[in-house]
């Protein structure tokens, strides 16, 4: 007997032997015998947690031939059966991420594929329901028959075993089918919403599906989200650490379009990106299957690799067997990623930008110049409409200050900078301004950006050297997995966001070998240029370690570091981005015993240029307590991408810290992967 | 690795959550969760009341909601037309400025889930403009009377 089918015996045995004790049913234990023998009928023990036909014999040879065909056929190791199981290989082993113990059919099912393929065709011969009982609202599928609980194994076990559905006991769920036919299926789109710093949580992106059905209106067709289900109920501030820990289950859901758009477009102010797949309607169909076996089933949600957004290709892939898309995953998957992996398998037809409506206001004042101010300045009360009527006597041109004004309206409220009462006066004066002036050309959209899965790619490596005025040269090379600083290319990332995680600074000198010369555990910045409509403050944190020279130049000593400041940024010029920052900073080195807190001030600017980015920052820290001095640099950096992948980074700073007076410069070549 | 790296990162999430606050009193959500409405099922709403009222943590296990219009174009249609009447509902300021503007993608939706014939799309595109008074009354009225006002302008 081949290794495989003792495995496979093994598995049976472990999950009869519980019954065996009741059942006294020693034919049972070999599985071979068992799928192929002809014993008969034994009586039935229904045991608790497992459907009443695990305990049965076959109770035809059709049971038993079906399952040699899938054993001969290891369909039990298809990647597609994986697929419908949410299988993936990890450090544990090769096991289900679904951790909703009612996903599975046999006890064992999230281990072990055969054994819930084996209770599946069962359930599919047998058509009594598996878990008869009162209806389980949080589990709608639980109490029904497996063909009407599992479509998408149904679907493709009938299609792979030649079994006629019709001639199943129940064939399919009438509820599914209603919906089917009122949705029609016909296309699956990616949504991708750009990253959110104002949360933790957002700060790398968003995907969710949109399914495509006989609506015209894009704002009506089905949204399916894979989300943390936070507890109903009050803001819980740790959140955070509970989403980071997959403490919370996440699960899918169904939302009209619409909503998302309100949420992450309006709400968020977080453009949209839909990627159309070129996936047919019958796929579409296979994908709302799957997803209709997943109604109410949770699994731990894990920030950085059991997201919602790997989540989502296992839908994608139950669309279409043979897609390997979740095989790309490695310890962290960031949204973008897997946008990239489903454009890399060949499934991405075209893309539509669907601007926030941050954006489009933004559009919209740069189009409109001087007159966009008076739409501002309506919105936030501070003129009459009479005032814009007069001094914006064309028509056509008042039309678009006045769409401008309510969508000003629009984002002021939903950031609660104007009260309802406010919003609702101001919003019904405008409009009913506007309506009088009738049809009228629509402010154009600003122009579409680069889309973000062409953006530069996620993980960096870059290897250089370097030297101070000290004589000390040095080579480096660092790593830094995710994602984007102020100097990276820009195309296809938010210009005003900085998102640095895990980034590592090795550096090597003659004599001392290897050293760690930074360590950025995460590094975040939010620049929001202060203006007339979205006033916002900036803000930056950096958790992590560098090694600073103490008292001599070749006296290094490796901090521990923390700072966080706030404060405003500005943009003069669509090309030039400038902040001044003032916050704190903690160092703690030599295990603990040295340490150093004061408060510090940052000011610098980056400027874009067609083919390159300049940044140039200046610091002071004010160290009060602890090892007392004050510190600051100076520093101007270049970077120039010299294809999409590859960039060239030139760095120079001056600086003086624990009085060692250094000029520092470097050379490196940039390569994001 | 997810187990090492992430105690050290929640810190610093939590820094940036509370620098951000005061920028975002709105965002209640985290992202990780589900931003539900709070009327999931129907309620009547004014101007500016989904704006910011959303709500983060509901629980929801309701897969698939079928809002393809039924409706024909007869104003007893329109009351009794539930999707139509939940998008507008839901969609109210939109599709206030899409009425004034007397275009737009929210408005497009409305007369695609009241059943405008397209080839009368325009004609009731143009009327939502030239009747908005009628149908925003005041300020303060609500999305069932919207839809009472959109029911006689097509009617």
């Amino acid at each position: 007997m081949p290794t495989t089918d003792q495995r496979i015996g093994l598995q049976q045995r472990r999950l009869r032997a519980p019954l065996l004790c009741l059942m006294l049913v020693p034919t049972l234990a070999i599985a071979g015998d068992a799928i192929t023998s002809d014993a008969g009928p034994v009586a039935v023990t229904p045991a608790v947690s497992s459907p009443p036909w695990l305990a049965a014999a076959p109770a035809d040879d059709r049971i038993g031939q079906v399952l040699a065909a899938a054993r001969t056929a290891e369909l039990h190791r298809d990647p597609h059966w994986l697929t419908l199981l949410h299988y993936a290989r990890g450090v544990t082993g090769h096991r289900s991420l679904i951790d909703d113990p009612t996903f599975f059919l046999s006890p064992q099912g999230v281990r072990d594929p055969w054994a819930e393929l084996e209770a599946t065709v069962r359930g599919l011969f047998d058509g009594r329901p598996p878990d008869p009982g009162e209806p389980d609202p949080a589990h709608p599928g639980l109490r029904a028959p497996v063909a009407a609980r599992y479509p998408a194994r149904t679907a493709w076990l009938c299609q792979r075993l030649g079994i006629d559905p019709t001639t199943l006991p129940v064939a399919s769920d009438p509820e599914l089918d209603a919906v089917l036919m009122a949705l029609r299926p016909r296309e699956v789109q990616l949504v991708f919403a750009s990253g959110f710093l104002s949360s933790p949580a957002s700060m790398f992106g968003h995907t969710l599906l949109v399914v495509r059905g006989g609506e015209e209106s894009q704002l009506l067709a089905q949204g399916i989200n894979y989300a943390a289900a936070l507890p109903p109920g009050a803001f819980d501030p740790f959140y955070v650490v509970k989403g980071l820990f997959g403490v919370f289950p996440g699960n899918f859901s169904a939302t009209p379009y619409h909503r998302k758009v309100q949420e992450y477009s309006d709400l968020d102010q977080r453009d949209l990106w839909e990627y159309r797949l070129s996936l047919s309607p019958a796929e579409a169909t296979a994908l709302m299957q799957h997803a209709w076996e997943l109604r109410g089933i949770w699994s731990d949600y894990w920030f950085f690799d059991e997201n919602c957004s790997f989540n989502l290709l296992f839908l994608v892939q139950a669309a279409r067997p043979g897609l390997d898309l979740t095989g790309h995953a490695g310890a962290w998957v960031l949204p973008v990623d897997t946008v990239r992996w489903i454009a890399d398998a060949g499934l991405v037809q075209d893309v539509t930008w669907r601007p926030s409506l941050a954006t489009r206001v933004q559009g919209g004042r740069a189009s409109l110049g001087d007159d966009a101010d008076l739409a501002v300045a309506l919105a936030r009360g501070e003129v009459e409409l009479s005032a814009v009527q007069a001094a914006v006597s064309d028509a056509a041109r008042q039309a678009q200050v006045l769409d401008l004004a309510g969508e000003c309206l629009h984002a002021l409220a939903g950031r609660r900078a104007i009260t309802q009462a406010e919003y609702r006066s101001r919003l019904f004066t405008t409009l009913k301004a506007r309506a009088a002036l009738g049809k009228q050309a629509a402010t154009p959209l600003p122009a579409t950006p680069t889309r973000p899965d062409h953006g530069h790619r996620s993980t960096r490596v870059a290897v250089g050297g370097g030297g101070d005025n000290h004589d000390q040269s040095f080579a480096t090379l660092s790593l830094r997995p995710a994602l984007h600083d102020l100097l990276d290319p820009p195309a296809g990332y938010l210009s005003t966001a900085q998102v640095a995680m895990g980034e590592v600074d090795l550096r090597w000198r003659e004599g001392d070998g290897v050293e760690l010369q930074q360590l950025d555990v995460l590094s975040l910045t939010a620049l929001n240029p202060w203006e007339s409509l979205f006033r916002r403050w900036s803000w930056a944190v950096v958790i992590g370690a560098e090694s600073v020279a103490m008292g001599a130049p070749d006296k290094e000593r490796l901090q521990a570091r923390v700072s966080a400041e706030a404060g405003y940024s500005a943009q003069p010029v669509d090309s030039v981005l400038c902040w001044a920052l003032a916050g704190g900073d903690v160092r703690g080195f030599d295990a603990g015993k040295g340490w150093a807190v004061g408060p510090s001030v940052t000011a610098g600017a980056v400027w874009s240029l067609p083919g390159a980015q300049i940044l140039a920052e200046g610091r002071y820290t004010g160290y009060v307590l602890g090892e007392e001095d004050d510190v600051w640099s100076f520093g101007v950096a270049l970077r120039a991408p010299l294809t999409p992948h590859v960039a060239l980074d030139a760095a120079i700073e001056r600086r003086d810290r624990w009085d060692v007076l250094a000029t520092e410069w470097a050379l490196r070549v940039l390569w994001y992967f | 690795m997810k187990k090492l790296i992430i105690p050290a990162l929640f810190a610093v999430c939590a820094v940036g959550q509370s620098a951000e606050d005061a920028n975002l009193r709105a965002n209640v959500g985290v992202g990780l969760g589900t931003m539900l409405f709070e009327a999931m099922g129907y309620t009547d709403t004014v101007l500016g009341q989904t704006l910011a009222a959303t709500t983060n943590g509901s629980v929801s296990n309701q897969l698939f909601f079928i809002t393809t219009g039924t409706g024909g174009a007869k104003p007893v249609d329109f009351v009794q037309n539930k999707p139509l009447r939940d998008y507008v509902n839901d969609n109210l300021d939109a599709i206030a400025r899409d009425m004034a503007a007397g275009q737009g993608e929210s408005l497009a939706a409305v007369a695609e889930l009241a059943g405008i014939p397209v080839a009368q799309r325009a004609a009731f595109y143009a009327a939502c403009q030239s009747r908005f008074s009628e149908v925003f009354a005041s300020e303060n009225v609500t999305s069932d009377v919207v839809v009472a006002g959109l029911a006689k302008i097509a009617s």
